[in-house]
């Protein structure tokens, strides 16, 4: 029941975001230096870890400005929530801009009911690389800093970790994006170093605000010293609104 | 050009290294730890050699050796690096430890460099040193032990055959546990937790990963298993969890037990005697270097 109760709130959110964003599109398009868009996805995991037992849901909203990026994002998998927000900004461009150079922050929320919380402060450098006109690298490493809090007698554990994202992006034309790579963190899932997921997305824009998308991630367990161990491999599909 | 063909040498160097640690069986099934667990394997007396009357002469306190990280055949360094003599005098002088004397021994894992057969021998003459002194060998399966397809060498050379394992007696529980992959497993977390909640003995617990290390890299890599584990230790009267992996002693404090980790036997050049005194339900580490 609480399930159905979840999927009902959320698919009131992308209505409530989708009539938004109908609202404030004529605004974007006087102001073509701000672009916001808004995504929902579902995760199906076909080998499930201890974090994803069940299908994820997840809410995402981007709003890209000329050098800089500020996103949110909520993900619910059983009774457990992520909560993530990030900046970016990229202030420095050399040779045209195809070379840019900046700063990435985050925090992330972990909410395993009755059991802990976890609290996730990353920060680090960002860079893109515009190899081509539609084929772009863009790599980010960062430190950070994991807080475990437990709901039992355990003390407050803290790990301090790397992370690291190479990513390859290539706008195949003007509606299909395809994108993959390796990232030590995702969006909502921040483990100890070396646990790197795989993962290869593409994105078809519908019109000039729908898209779709879909994602498959594979995700391995201590690739360095450990022979391979799959941990985790999902399949998402999104949908979102661009104003 | 020059730099081209060192890159080269450099890549091939390491392709040649990487090989022995299994780099050409990527995907054999038992590289993960969900397909090596089926269920728990509970230990008699009967399968262990030490009975009832054993404990009963123990009494409240009784103490066992470490042994982890022995690396047999290690391509990082040679042989000469184990302790070995010094370690054999030890084992020729433990009735001078009284009653830290131990009654059993437990090897953490990684006991050779990489799963290849040829090492076995070396091993098991180590192994016969010890098993001479009447102390038990109980094992866990360490990431090393894992590579080349060494899991069924391992189990086929290794007390008691699984790595997965349980053996309670007069009051304590003993609890392996297979991390060999960096990971418990949905599986084998599940059968564990089963079997803690309904065990209302003290719980120690033997594995090859720490659960923390404030290194930045190589302890359990999932945060969420391992937060889930330390909840289920701390309510289920766990007072120690012992490991190796990271080669160095450290403690980490979990709430109602220690995460010991116990310096690596070739890297670190010492083995550790661990005592248990059930009454007060403490746990002390006395730690043993090699004279090198």
């Amino acid at each position: 029941m609480k399930k159905k109760s979840f999927y009902f709130i959320v698919l009131i959110l992308f209505a409530v975001n989708t009539i938004f964003a109908q609202e404030e599109g004529s605004k974007k398009v006087q102001n073509d230096k701000v672009n916001v868009e808004f995504i929902q996805g579902f995760g199906y995991n076909f080998l499930q870890n201890a974090k994803h037992t069940d299908v994820d849901v997840y809410t995402q909203c981007n709003v890209d400005f000329k050098k800089a990026n500020l996103s949110c994002g909520i993900n619910q998998c059983d009774s457990r929530i992520d909560l993530t927000l990030r900046g970016l900004y990229l202030p420095f461009e050399f040779n045209n801009a195809k070379h840019k150079l900046g700063f990435n922050a985050l925090y992330h929320l972990y909410v395993f009911p009755d059991e802990f919380f976890e609290h996730d402060l990353e920060a680090g450098g960002y860079y893109k690389y515009n190899i081509l006109p539609f084929l772009q690298f863009r790599t980010c490493m960062s430190y950070y800093v994991k807080i475990s809090t437990y709901v039992t007698e355990a003390p407050c554990l803290i790990n301090r970790s790397l992370s690291l994202d190479l990513i390859l992006d290539w706008q195949i034309n003007d509606s299909f994006n395809l994108f993959g790579g390796m990232s030590t963190n995702t969006y909502f899932d921040y483990p100890v170093l070396f646990a790197p997921t795989f993962f290869a997305n593409v994105k078809y824009d519908l019109n000039d605000h729908l898209f779709i998308g879909t994602e498959v991630d594979v995700k391995f367990i201590d690739i360095v010293t450990t022979v391979l161990n799959m941990n985790q491999f999902s399949v998402q599909v999104y949908g979102g609104y661009k104003l | 050009m020059k730099k081209f063909s060192l890159l080269v040498l450099v890549l091939s160097l390491v392709a040649a290294t990487s090989c022995k640690y299994g780099s050409q069986t990527p995907f054999d099934k038992n590289n993960s730890v969900q397909s090596r667990i089926e269920t728990i394997k509970i230990l008699t007396d009967a399968d262990t050699g030490i009975t009832e009357s054993d404990w009963a002469t123990w009494g409240d306190e009784f103490s066992f050796l470490i042994l982890t990280d022995i690396h047999i055949g290690s391509l990082r360094s040679n042989s000469d690096d184990l302790p070995l003599q010094d370690f054999y005098d030890f084992l020729e002088n433990l009735d001078s430890l009284g009653n830290k004397k131990p009654k059993f021994c437990f090897f953490l894992g990684d006991d050779i460099d990489y799963g290849d057969e040829k090492l076995i021998p070396e091993y098991e003459d180590f192994k016969s040193k010890i098993e001479a002194k009447g102390l038990k060998i109980f094992n866990v399966v360490g990431n090393h032990d894992l590579y080349q397809n060494g899991y069924d060498i391992w189990c086929k050379n290794n007390f008691p055959g699984t790595s997965f394992y349980k053996y309670a007696v007069n009051g304590v529980s003993f609890y392996c546990l297979d991390s060999g992959s960096g990971s418990f497993g949905s599986k084998q977390s599940k059968i564990l937790k089963t079997q803690m909640e309904a065990d209302p003995n003290l719980k120690l617990v033997f594995t090859h990963y720490p659960l923390y290390t404030n290194m930045f890299a190589v302890s359990l890599d999932d945060p969420t298993e391992r937060n889930l584990m330390i909840n289920l230790f701390n309510r289920n009267n766990v007072i120690g969890y012992f490991n190796g992996h990271i080669h160095r002693k450290e403690e980490t404090d979990c709430g109602l037990f220690i995460d010991y980790s116990v310096p690596s036997f070739r890297y670190r050049q010492s083995w550790t005697i661990i005592t248990v005194n059930k009454a007060n339900r403490t746990v002390s580490e006395t730690v043993y270097k090699g004279s090198k």
